[in-house]
């Protein structure tokens, strides 16, 4: 009898929390109507759009926030502390509301989008504006966990790698990145599934090209449930790979014997 | 090869010093080992030479900090041969040669990971070496291992210096360490004072922590009375009790009328039955008796104070008692006056 003993309240609490959780996906599957499944008119342009966009935005973040997030995990000065609830900022702005102050900043008639678009750039309703929007969306979050995984590897093999001749970059490649290359793995994983899935954001300055979760809005305006459910699935099934991918590769590099 | 260096944090330190083919460096806790050695490694701001000016990289050093220091994303060779430049297969080599002469080249294959403390410490040394430093920062190598470990990383060290490797400077509390080091420095409130052969300094530690840190604990709180000038020596009468008093070398910093620690080594005093009026030496109450091979060691009570005393089994047959009472006898030459109070200590002899 598993059970048996006091510890068997806390599994009961804890399949009681799983099922809850995973009640609207099994619900997925009894409501999808399976014998008429099809897809609305603009569906597989909205997972182009999705995959595409998103990857950009993905690399866009990685580039940027890696520094950002080494930076934040090795030095220390005053003001850090500052620094740090700033990064923080966007992840805590309503989706909305923050779709809102970047249309302000990127709109035609912001600075930012003045300026943007006396160079021909426009940074509403455009693939650049999609990318932005998901780059707000989701950089905090690989910032915070990139940190993190930075934070987990010693100092002192940074200055092993310096006392054995690597310069700053070269030890940061040959040293910080494996390192830490699990968290920031997961990291990436975070972004990937934050930014495909960000819907007020987008909803404000970027309503065209349409992803996949502004598309879901508008199947359902339009067509109602029917509309949903079949590119719900598909949604999931290009969202996935990626995160259970890397969850299983990190996985088997942490279970080498220590 | 002579240090000169002022570092103004994490700790304050002005060292001026001279390093030998292997030196070892003492101190107590927070006084700043590991700050001088990741100076001189030129990862903590310092002004002075050697290298002051240089930035780490650029340094003729090996650094070994103390704890965990393998890579553990590479395997044992990938580890030494980090420094090495040129093709993969020459690197390879170059590493599993250097590992055979250190005697690891089992080890080659491993993943850094699966090695026990002792294997990668000495694996981190040869990583270290492959650069050819001139000097080799160690930050208590032997601290944490196993007596085998321990033993086959001191084994190493002792190997590289007759080889005439790079030179050591080793941070360490390990007494063995400090006393297979060709000179000894004693790092205390910042500055370097005492520096010499570990024999000397054991002998004549210069100050109350220098002693303690070399595992000295035969000490007696005494009253320098007064100065007693012969024509090669000058000596200092001390007083252990009322009425009880002893000759010992006149240190520079003495006066008449202050307290000191009286010192004497477990194997430069001898302890007699019956009391010191058939004797010269003075009276003491056995506490324990320790048999170890053949001497015994004998803990004997000596008003408030307990002193240690190596009894050779050789010639005697007599074994002190517990409980027994016993004169105890050391040569005039023999004992060591160390200052009491830490304003004493400013005025020793560096």
């Amino acid at each position: 009898m598993i059970l048996r003993g006091r510890g068997g309240v806390w599994i009961l609490v804890g399949v009681f929390a799983l099922v809850v959780l995973i009640a609207p996906f099994v619900t997925l599957i009894a409501v999808t109507p399976w014998r008429h499944f099809a897809f609305s008119p603009g569906d597989w342009a909205a997972v182009r759009v999705s995959v595409f966009y998103t990857l950009g935005a993905l690399l866009i973040i990685v580039a940027f926030g890696t520094p950002l997030a080494w930076w934040l995990a090795r030095a220390r000065f005053r003001g850090q502390l500052a620094v740090e609830a700033l990064v923080l900022l966007p992840l805590i702005t309503p989706p909305l509301a923050m779709g809102i102050l970047l249309a302000s900043l990127f709109g035609p008639a912001g600075p930012a989008g003045a300026l943007a678009g006396r160079l021909g750039w426009w940074l509403t309703n455009t693939p650049s504006a999609f990318i932005l929007a998901q780059v707000y969306a989701a950089a905090p979050y690989y910032i915070v966990t990139a940190r993190a995984a930075f934070e987990g590897v010693p100092r002192e093999y940074e200055e092993i790698a310096w006392t054995l001749g690597d310069s700053l970059t070269r030890s940061f490649l040959r040293i910080t990145l494996p390192s830490a290359l699990l968290g920031l793995v997961a990291a990436v994983a975070l972004a990937w599934v934050r930014a495909l899935g960000e819907f007020g954001i987008v909803l404000i300055i970027a309503y065209f090209p349409q992803g996949i979760p502004v598309k879901l809005w508008v199947n359902l305006q339009n067509l109602g449930l029917a509309g949903v459910y079949p590119l719900l699935w598909i949604f999931f099934i290009v969202a996935l790979p990626l995160p259970l991918v890397l969850g299983l590769l990190s996985r088997r590099g942490t279970r080498v014997p220590r | 090869m002579k240090i000169r260096y002022r570092i103004r944090r994490p700790v304050r330190l002005a060292i001026r010093c001279t390093l030998a083919q292997s030196t070892a460096l003492v101190g107590p806790s927070g006084a700043g080992k590991t700050t001088l050695l990741r100076a001189l490694a030129g990862l903590v701001p310092a002004h002075g030479e050697p290298w002051a000016g240089l930035a780490v990289q650029k340094r003729p050093v090996g650094y070994l900090p103390q704890g965990t220091i393998l890579f553990p994303h590479l395997n044992v060779w990938q580890n030494v041969a980090y420094a090495l430049c040129g093709k993969r297969h020459e690197r390879r080599r170059r590493a599993v040669s250097l590992l055979e002469q250190m005697g690891l080249r089992s080890l080659a294959e491993r993943r850094a990971t699966t090695l026990s403390g002792g294997q990668a410490r000495r694996v981190a040394l040869a990583r270290a070496l492959a650069r050819e430093p001139r000097l080799l920062l160690l930050d208590e190598p032997t601290t944490g291992l196993d007596p085998l470990s321990r033993r086959q990383v001191l084994e190493l060290l002792a190997e590289l210096e007759e080889r005439h490797g790079p030179r050591v400077l080793a941070a360490t509390h390990d007494p063995v360490l400090a006393m297979r080091a060709e000179r000894l420095l004693v790092l205390e409130r910042g500055r370097i004072v005492q520096a010499g052969p570990p024999e000397v300094v054991y002998r004549r530690p210069a100050t109350l922590e220098a002693a303690q840190i070399l595992g000295i604990t035969n000490l007696l709180p005494v009253t320098i009375q007064r100065h007693l000038g012969e024509r090669e020596a000058d000596w200092a009468m001390v007083e252990i009790a009322p009425e009880v008093r002893l000759l010992a070398p006149w240190p520079s910093w003495a006066r008449p009328g202050i307290d000191a620690w009286l010192l004497v080594h477990p194997e430069h005093a001898q302890v007699f039955p019956g009391s010191r009026a058939e004797h010269r030496g003075i009276d003491a109450r056995v506490v324990r008796v320790t048999r170890i091979g053949a001497s015994a060691q004998v803990s004997c009570r000596l008003g408030s104070s307990l002193l240690e005393v190596l009894h050779p089994l050789f010639h005697s047959t007599w074994l002190p008692a517990p409980g027994a009472r016993v004169a105890l006898e050391m040569a005039p030459a023999d004992v060591h006056l160390l200052p009491r109070s830490p304003a004493d200590s400013s005025a020793c002899p560096g």
